[in-house]
């Protein structure tokens, strides 16, 4: 007979479904609120910009895109990681076909926008999605098969790759959505374990081409020449955006200007209610605002990062991280715009800034997490990317509480 | 899958993830705290320095009235309007802005399409714009076309006394007559208003302590001049230019015992809401203030009134007359033969005698145009009598006519004798009214005055009549003058008689200088001066037709018009019989 708190090392620990982090879920929640409210304080200002529109007209679209943008969580929380391996291909072929009807189409000025009726659809939102989930079950093959090193398995992937790169950043001019892009990719092959040797040889590759992509485009060189100037001139063109950002962003001061009282809004601070989102709410709420911002970003982050230790399986591992990855940069690309450390560049801010694509697909990327977060593990798990290596598994059932009868459903997953 | 399910003692890449993710954080605060706390300071000056504009509150423009003998009238109003512009940059499809626009604002489309498509920031696509239509732009939120309010005079009594009130230009500068002589007061102290605003200076609401200057608005004037006198000679003047096909026309009716203005009128005239219509701008001047002619013999009684006052002569006087007088090399003759034989100082003025001006000239010295004879007569018309200089009425362009000097070496002797009846010197038919007004009221100098009372901020004030010089001639010279005067009006001009009241004037011819500077042979000037006295009110009235077309003398069409008026003013307006 087995004593009851004995430590017993039997098969490998499995996951079985158990309560999702709801986390995320509160987390994703109050940045939304916070994006509505502010967008609630400016949608007077943005209205009176011109445009035929009521004042109401920004906070209204921003509740429809919230709406669906649960709509999208809920769904994603619900469908297994699997079925969107299953249909990874089909979603792969679907993304190069917006994309390219983006740049056929021409929507708006720049060829990111498919413009159908009312609704206008950014094809990059999806791309990030559907990169993250093909490119995390291509590489969990990868590792599991012991070939991250094989140079004929990355040959298809790569000439993908190359071509989605190469459309949004040289037809779409799409730099921001490019960097976010490879920096996903980069972080996937860093989490995998891709050895060091390769990571850094992919690393000087993604960055020389960047470099290539500043330097061949005069409009990117204006701007990077405008970001290491040490002065921000408001009256030049150039340095505009930057200088009303910061404006902004200062004259918030400790407490902020207060909800209502946001004057860059009105018309001052280009993208007030997208990609300078974070200028207008720093201005609003001050430092002490900024922060609590800031952490509530942090402790989303950290909970993405918690379960992606956790992962069940190397594919939802990957994909997590890629999510994390995805949020992460576009809002320290954004954030760091706005204050000044990096050249500005067209970037949302990832639940708060204006726009339906952007928040539907950060919220269904989202729902995924929190499906993967039905069934994490208790301890960290660290996938070899080795596969023959035998590693002794270590159970946790030493732990105190675990392996007892579970009677209600109210345990923590984590 | 299970098989990878392996922990391992290996470097826990994740881990860096987690690191990187607070050094990041870390970053972004300290960049936050240097941005928000430290340099908080500098840009709130900035964001201060771009959000507050500057506006200046447009005091409101000082509204002028006039009496109608039972209250005040406003002849001068000012009404919003709007003006509409753009900002060219914010344009971005100047065609379908230009057809939007057209639709509201009217004017020619291609013009406005071009003005929407300038390299510059402001342009100006519509003045004094309704208001109805002004909300209508703004309910259409055309991006980069804005409105900005502006104050426009408004003209209740139409055409009525244009030129004696000139006008206000689209600066808000007062231009002609009485609007820009009285521009500073009028236009009162503009007001100063910091306000926070959008980017294109659309002020916001958003409360703040902001620095303000209210504006002081202008002076509300009340004009001397009587409604209804104004509107009689205005009607009567108009009635007569056309009747005798006059190049233009002018009158003057002031009260002779103050010097106020009570009628002044110009044909022909303009309409000063539609300034900027007028193809000659010659119409917006003054001809009472600003057209000095030579007057003729209107002027016979201010010599006559001289040499009594110098007590040369008096109302008894005679002398002989030739019918001519020759001086130097000049033969001096009469309008008509009347023959050699005596004349006395009435027949000078009934009969208009060019000689006996000539006498009556010769007696202020020895007998002789000699230099005491030229120089009495020339103190007398510059210092009493106000010739030669403005009198300055507060109208603008005033001009002063000229009058050479006694010393002047060219022909002296010829153009005094010229003088004594009118011609060789320029007068204006203001200055002339102001000095019949001394010669019949006993002798006191009035200043010409168009103001009657002004309202400033601290109350309103009568303007009192002023006296610039007593004792011009002296009371009974003054009376022999009127009694001279009042016979020439009932032997000349019967339908200005009236029972009850002295009535009495003086009619006057002159040649009219043409462009190449000699006399026309075909062209006069005439005017008729005189005045009409009551119990107590006693008014100077000028009419001064030019070039009547209309067969003998001008001077008596003027006539016909000057009676028209004083009995036309005899019947409306209550002043009492003598």
């Amino acid at each position: 007979m087995i004593p009851p708190r004995a430590r017993i090392n039997t098969e490998p620990y499995q996951t079985r479904k158990h309560r999702p982090d709801y986390g995320l879920f509160v987390l994703s929640s109050i940045l939304l609120a916070v994006g509505l409210i502010v967008m609630y304080a400016i949608s007077p200002a943005l209205a009176a910009k011109g445009g035929n529109v009521s004042d109401n007209y920004f906070i209204i679209r921003q509740l429809i895109a919230v709406f669906l943008g649960f709509i999208a969580f809920f769904v994603f929380s619900k469908v297994p990681v699997k079925f969107w391996q299953k249909i990874a291909k089909p979603l792969l072929v679907s993304v190069f076909i917006l994309s390219i009807l983006a740049v056929l189409t021409g929507g708006r000025e720049d060829l990111r926008w498919i413009q159908a009726g009312p609704l206008s659809l950014q094809p990059v939102e999806f791309v990030k999605l559907v990169v993250v989930i093909t490119f995390a079950g291509f590489l969990a093959k990868l590792a599991s098969d012991g070939k991250l090193t094989d140079k004929k398995s990355w040959r298809v992937p790569l000439i993908i790759v190359a071509g989605l790169i190469a459309t949004i950043v040289f037809l779409q001019r799409d730099l921001g959505s490019a960097v976010v892009l490879l920096s996903v990719g980069l972080a996937m092959l860093f989490v995998v374990g891709m050895p060091m040797k390769y990571f850094m040889i992919s690393l000087a590759l993604i960055v020389s081409v960047g470099v290539l992509a500043v330097i061949s485009t005069p409009y990117r060189m204006q701007r990077v020449a405008t970001f290491l100037s040490p002065t921000k001139d408001c009256s030049a063109d150039e340095s505009y955006h930057a200088c009303q950002a910061l404006i902004a962003v200062g004259s918030g001061g400790v407490m902020g200007v207060g909800l209502g009282r946001s004057i860059q809004a009105y018309g001052y601070l280009p993208e007030a209610e997208n990609d300078s989102i974070f200028a207008i709410f720093a201005e609003k709420f001050g430092f002490i605002g900024s922060v609590v911002l800031l952490a509530i970003y942090g402790a989303l982050l950290l909970r993405i990062l918690t379960i992606m230790q956790r992962a069940p399986d190397r594919t939802s591992q990957l994909i997590v991280a890629g999510v994390f990855t995805w949020f992460a940069v576009q809002a320290l690309i954004n954030i760091a715009a706005m204050l000044g450390l990096i050249p500005i560049k067209g970037i949302t801010l990832p639940f708060i800034s204006y726009g339906g694509t952007s928040l539907l697909f950060s919220m269904a990327a989202l729902g995924m997490v929190f499906q993967i977060s039905r069934y994490t593990s208790l301890r960290k798990i660290v996938y070899n990317y080795e596969p023959k290596k035998e590693q002794p598994n270590e159970s946790d059932r030493h732990w105190r509480g675990n392996s007892r009868p579970r009677y209600t459903v109210t345990r923590r997953s984590i | 899958m299970k098989t990878n399910n392996t922990h391992t003692s290996k470097f826990d890449r994740t881990l860096l993830l987690r690191g990187g993710l607070f050094l990041v954080g870390a970053i972004l605060l300290v960049q936050l705290f240097i941005v928000q706390i430290v340099h908080h300071d500098y840009y709130s000056a900035a964001a201060l320095a771009e959000h507050v504009k500057k506006f200046e509150v447009s005091a409101e423009r000082g509204k002028i009235y006039m009496n109608d003998g039972y209250a005040t009238v406003p002849v001068v109003l000012n009404e919003k309007k709007y003006l509409v512009y753009a900002d060219p940059k914010y344009i971005q499809s100047s065609d379908y802005t230009a057809e939007q626009l057209q639709q509201l604002i009217g004017g020619d489309l291609n013009q406005l399409e071009e003005l929407l498509k300038k390299d510059t920031r402001y342009v100006v696509l519509a003045k004094k714009v309704d208001r109805s239509v002004a909300d209508r732009i703004k309910e259409q939120k055309i991006k980069g076309v804005g409105l900005k309010e502006i104050s426009v005079r408004t003209y209740p009594q139409g055409k009525m006394a244009s030129q004696v009130l000139g006008f206000v230009n689209d600066d808000n500068q007062g231009q002609y007559g009485f609007e820009e002589y009285y521009n500073q007061q009028l236009s009162g102290k503009n007001g100063l208003q910091q306000k926070i605003t959008d980017i294109n200076g659309v002020p916001l609401a958003i409360n703040n302590n902001q620095e303000q200057q209210d504006p002081i608005a202008g002076d509300d004037v009340t004009l001397s001049l009587d409604l209804r006198m104004q509107k009689i000679v205005e009607e009567r003047l108009q009635e007569n230019v056309t009747r005798t096909s006059s190049k233009s026309g002018s009158a003057v009716l002031i009260d002779a015992n103050t010097g106020k203005i009570t009628a002044m009128a110009n044909v022909p005239t303009y309409d000063p809401s539609q300034y900027a219509s007028q193809p000659d701008i010659s119409i917006f001047l003054n001809t009472a203030t600003n057209g000095a002619w030579e007057p003729g013999s209107v002027m016979k009684p201010l010599m006559m009134s001289t040499a009594f006052n110098e007590q040369k002569l008096n109302p008894g006087s005679t002398y002989f007359d030739k019918g001519s007088v020759q001086i130097s090399d000049r033969t001096i003759k009469n309008s008509m033969e009347w023959g050699a034989r005596n004349m006395s100082m009435n027949d000078i003025i009934t009969k208009s005698l060019n000689t006996g001006a000539v006498y009556m000239m010769q007696s202020l010295g020895g007998g002789q145009i000699d230099e005491q004879a030229r120089t009495t007569w020339y103190q007398y018309l510059t210092e009493r009598y106000g010739f030669g200089r403005s009198t300055n009425i507060e109208l603008a362009g005033e001009q002063g006519g000229s009058v050479i000097g006694p010393k002047d070496p060219d022909g002296v002797a010829v153009r005094y004798a010229n003088m004594s009846f009118g011609q060789g010197l320029t007068v204006t038919p203001l200055q002339l009214a102001a000095a019949y007004a001394a010669l019949i009221n006993g002798g006191t100098y009035y200043q010409p005055s168009i103001l009657s009372s002004v309202k400033t901020s601290s109350g309103e004030q009568a303007v009192p009549p002023k006296v610039v010089k007593t004792n011009v001639i002296s009371p009974q010279v003054s009376q022999d003058i009127r009694a001279v005067l009042q016979l020439s009006a009932s032997q000349n001009n019967k339908p200005a008689l009236r029972d009850g009241y002295a009535i009495g004037a003086k009619s006057g011819t002159a040649e009219v200088v043409g462009d190449d500077g000699a006399y026309k042979t075909d062209a006069y000037n005439g005017a008729y001066i005189g005045f009409i006295a009551g119990k107590d009110k006693a008014y100077v009235l000028i009419v001064r037709l030019d070039e009547p077309k209309t067969s003998g003398f001008a001077s008596a069409q003027a006539a016909i018009a000057w009676a028209a008026i004083s009995n036309e003013v005899l019947n409306i307006v209550p002043i009492a019989p003598m």
